[in-house]
């Protein structure tokens, strides 16, 4: 669709609403990380605004040196990784099973099974019935409360499944004629060709995992929460009792908390790149279809 | 069955063999995922009827004593829970109406900036906050807030305005909620429209333009028409949300002061129910919300399909 790239006033003044905002998007962040990198003089004088004044690592060196926040990071990353993995295995076998439909090519029972996930994605005990499950088959306090319980995401099944769907028959059938079994065909074929789909809802894993912080508090002791948990906890302190300190030292918590919050989002902004490569075409996968 | 009509040039023998192995196969692809389901969403289901029980944990649902519906009862005349549903809806509603509105606009208004590179950049920006977890954006918004430190009352002091606790305000705390709501959610919205607008037949607009019409006209009589049945789709399949508020959002900003106007029903089942140690009526009301949900779904995704033909699966 090219046309005339004549000046407009409507083109200059949308152009402009554009970029503003983009620029309310940032902001936030962009003051955040100024407060946490700025002197603690500059931040009690409320001087910092969107860049950082009398530069410097302190707050995050001090933020650093909490074994706790350490210890949380790693089972984020634990988390993640363990989540990730075992979620894209689980949801794609199913997904290639599913795949195949009824009839000769699938499963018997192929519908009592869509139905079993479709209920699933419609209906659920809600969070206190869940809970009581997930404690009492003693996954309390161990880091497969945050894991297995979602694992499997129906969305995701059935985003794959069409992704499945929608690639060429004809490989699949030449792996069967040459003696290859579903397993095969499943990990030869299946996904070496679906790592579009596959990075998409590995990445939006990945971003759901790192920032889900409420099974971390229900589920885990302090000591074991992952970091969105112990940033919740970070956060909703100095929130009450900043009234009553000192002003000096209300600031240097403030710092202090901003090197925080800015090392929870880091690595969401560090995969950010990746994430905008695929989630335009997720989204594409799963809204479009035949 | 009997879609396969084709004559098999393969010996009918052999091909039942592998068929056979490979259907075992593909039930133990599929158990996993099966299990999963069964213990994390099927066995809690049952859990559903600590709701008509005084459950007591030291007796466990089959020792609890029934208390048929009385929870529910007592739901329906505890003035809080009332207003909780009543702060649900509301918030629910005015999000969906602002989100509507800002995605939309966001839609149109970026589908004109003709400058490839502008336009790539503004969405990496606007699209970046729907990442970022409510954890790190209420830190962030509590701070900004802040009646004494905060970005937002340091420009209203030099404003020559008093500065507001606006998260500490049962006057402020909706809006708030509402506008960073849209702020993080407008431009990941727009995808789906985004997408939507590029089927859009090119003649139409080459139409309009030889006829005279401007930017305006054209959006308003070309654009925005063919973008009905998405938007459709968008109200429509969000019906079935209509019940959450917003977890993530208002446990993450919200404080004591402002329980009266931004509590919600998923907040105060996890405040009462179960930090409270209240399983049944937490439950209860757990219950309430997911059925009055899936008759939402259910009616959403059938008008969706009666209006545009919307299918899931």
């Amino acid at each position: 669709m090219r046309r005339t790239a004549k000046f407009s006033t409507f083109q200059l003044i949308n152009n402009i609403i554009m970029v503003m905002l983009a620029v309310i998007c940032i902001l936030p962040f962009l003051h955040v990380l100024s407060v946490s990198l700025s002197s603690s003089a500059a931040v009690s004088a409320n001087k910092v605004t969107f860049w950082p004044i009398g530069l410097n690592l302190n707050s995050y060196s001090r933020a650093l040196e909490d074994t706790q926040l350490l210890r949380s990071l790693w089972i984020s990353v634990e988390r993640t990784l363990l989540s990730v993995t075992l979620g894209l295995t689980v949801t794609s076998m199913a997904a290639y099973v599913l795949s195949k439909g009824g009839g000769q090519k699938g499963i018997a029972g192929y519908k009592w099974f869509v139905g079993f996930f479709i209920v699933a994605m419609l209906f659920n005990g809600g969070m206190i019935p869940t809970y009581l499950v997930v404690t009492k088959m003693g996954l309390y306090n161990t880091i497969w409360a945050l894991i297995l319980p979602t694992m499997i995401n129906v969305f995701n099944i059935i985003l794959i499944m069409n992704f499945f769907k929608a690639l060429p028959q004809e490989l699949e059938e030449a792996a069967f004629i040459d003696g290859a079994g579903h397993w095969k065909v499943y990990l030869r074929v299946m996904l070496p060709l679906s790592l579009p789909v596959m990075a998409t809802v590995g990445l939006f894993t990945v971003v759901g995992e790192w920032n889900e912080w409420l099974a971390g508090q229900i589920y885990m002791k302090p000591e074991n929460a992952p970091l969105s948990t112990f940033l919740k906890a970070a956060i909703s302190m100095p929130n009450i009792d900043i009234k009553n300190a000192e002003a000096a030292a209300k600031f240097n918590a403030l710092s202090l908390n901003s090197a925080q919050i800015f090392i929870g989002a880091l690595p969401i902004l560090l995969i950010y790149p990746f994430l905008q490569k695929f989630f335009a075409k997720g989204i594409v996968i799963g809204a479009v279809k035949e | 069955m009997g879609m396969n009509t084709a004559v098999p040039a393969v010996p009918a023998k052999k091909k039942k063999f592998t068929r056979q192995k490979g259907s075992w196969g593909l039930y133990l692809m599929l158990l996993p995922a099966v299990v999963l389901t069964a213990i994390f969403v099927y066995v809690p289901m049952s859990g559903l009827l600590m709701a008509f029980q005084d459950y007591k944990p030291s007796l466990g649902i089959s020792k609890s004593p029934w208390v048929g519906l009385d929870q529910f009862k007592f739901l329906f005349e505890y003035p809080d829970s009332m207003q909780v549903i009543w702060n649900t809806l509301e918030i629910s509603f005015l999000k969906l109406a602002i989100g509507m509105f800002s995605t939309l606009a966001f839609a149109l208004l970026i589908n004109e900036v003709k400058h490839k590179f502008l336009r790539t950049s503004v969405q990496t920006f606007v699209f970046l906050p729907h990442f970022i977890s409510w954890v790190v954006l209420g830190g962030i918004f509590i701070q900004l807030l802040n009646p004494e430190y905060g970005l937002v009352n340091q420009l209203l002091k030099a404003l020559g305005h008093e500065p507001v606790f606006f998260l500490g305000s049962n006057h402020w705390f909706v809006p708030i909620v509402l506008f960073t709501d849209a702020w993080k959610e407008f431009g990941y919205g727009s995808i789906i429209y985004l997408a939507a607008l590029v089927g859009i037949n090119p003649a139409l607009y080459e139409a309009a333009q030889l006829d005279g019409a401007n930017k305006l006209k054209q959006m308003l009589n070309i654009t925005l028409p063919s973008l009905i049945p998405t938007i459709c789709v968008m109200l429509t399949i969000s019906l079935g949300g209509v019940l959450n508020a917003g977890f993530d959002q208002i446990f993450n900003l919200y404080n004591p002061l402002v329980y009266e106007s931004g509590d919600i029903i998923d907040t105060f089942v996890f405040r009462i129910g179960l930090i409270g140690g209240n399983f049944s009526f937490g439950t209860a009301i757990g219950l309430f919300k997911s059925v009055v949900g899936l008759i939402l779904i259910l009616g959403g995704y059938r008008l969706a399909y009666k209006v545009a033909g919307y299918k899931i699966f």
